[in-house]
């Protein structure tokens, strides 16, 4: 059991007595996995009402630039977009923060902030969207 | 059963509701299609006006390297069927652009069955219209 446990927390993130599972995609090249997971463990100890949302209406969590606009029509939105700390596209249950290697306790509390933050983006956006169903 | 189960999952996207359906060609850098699913959810539940269009004017979309390269679309007029576009947006690309890519080559898809010309500016418009409309920040 133990050795299940942690073989799935190498890839995602699985806590079993929480009742949460999510997908965690890092960027290899430019990101940091691990800091995703500390900024989920991190919200759970500090925001419980937050990370039960989260493990209910998010499944991925990816280190991934946000691109707000194509850059042929709109080259500084364009930039502005790849240096946001994180985004959401209607229609998924995805959140993408921005790559960083770094492992500091700022940037885990930065990401927790930003995964609370875009985790009610997701919430509100299919609330709102069943609501009209 | 089961092969006919892994076939709906992987080679096609299927919304009754809409009457939408589309074939997608298998794929080694897509794996699943499962971005480019995504990518067409993206415009179902955010861009309900691209959606229409892509159900309407595309029923194939090819997921393997094309034209517009990694992380781009490509529509060849002269290529059968022309209800075909090509989606190299690789399987864990950016939701927001995957859907974008999708919408610009469905606007040359419209393009060619309304008999105009191809309009590069036309279709980034909406590429750009689509990432406006669906990612939030």
């Amino acid at each position: 059991m133990a050795g299940i446990y942690m073989t799935i927390n190498i890839v995602n993130y699985f806590d079993p007595f929480g009742g949460c599972y999510l997908n965690i995609d890092g960027d290899i090249v430019s990101g940091n996995k691990e800091t995703i997971k500390a900024a989920i463990r991190y919200l759970g100890k500090t925001d419980r009402t937050a990370y039960r949302n989260l493990c209910t209406v998010v499944d991925r969590v990816s280190e991934k630039n946000c691109i707000i606009a194509d850059q042929r029509i709109d080259s500084k939105g364009f930039i502005e977009g790849l240096n946001l700390d994180g985004c959401y596209v209607k229609g998924t249950r995805t959140i993408y923060l921005r790559p960083d290697k770094s492992d500091s306790p700022d940037v885990i509390e930065g990401r927790a902030r930003t995964i609370k933050h875009y985790t009610e983006a997701v919430a509100r956006f299919w609330e709102e969207y069943n609501s009209k169903q | 059963m089961l092969t006919g189960a892994l076939m709906y999952r992987f080679f096609f996207y299927y919304d009754p509701d809409n009457q939408c359906l589309i074939r997608l060609k298998p794929s080694l850098t897509e794996w699943s299609n499962g971005n480019v699913k995504e990518g067409i959810k993206v415009l179902k539940y955010a861009v309900p006006d691209e959606y229409e269009k892509l159900c309407a004017y595309v029923d194939k979309i090819n997921p393997n390297y094309s034209c517009g390269g990694l992380g781009g679309g490509c529509y060849i007029s002269g290529k059968a069927p022309t209800r075909e576009i090509d989606i190299s947006t690789a399987y864990d690309g950016f939701l927001g652009w995957t859907a974008a890519v999708i919408a610009h080559e469905t606007c040359h898809a419209v393009q060619h069955e309304e008999g105009r010309p191809f309009n590069e500016t036309e279709c980034y418009g909406i590429g750009n219209y689509v990432l406006y409309s669906a990612v939030v920040y």
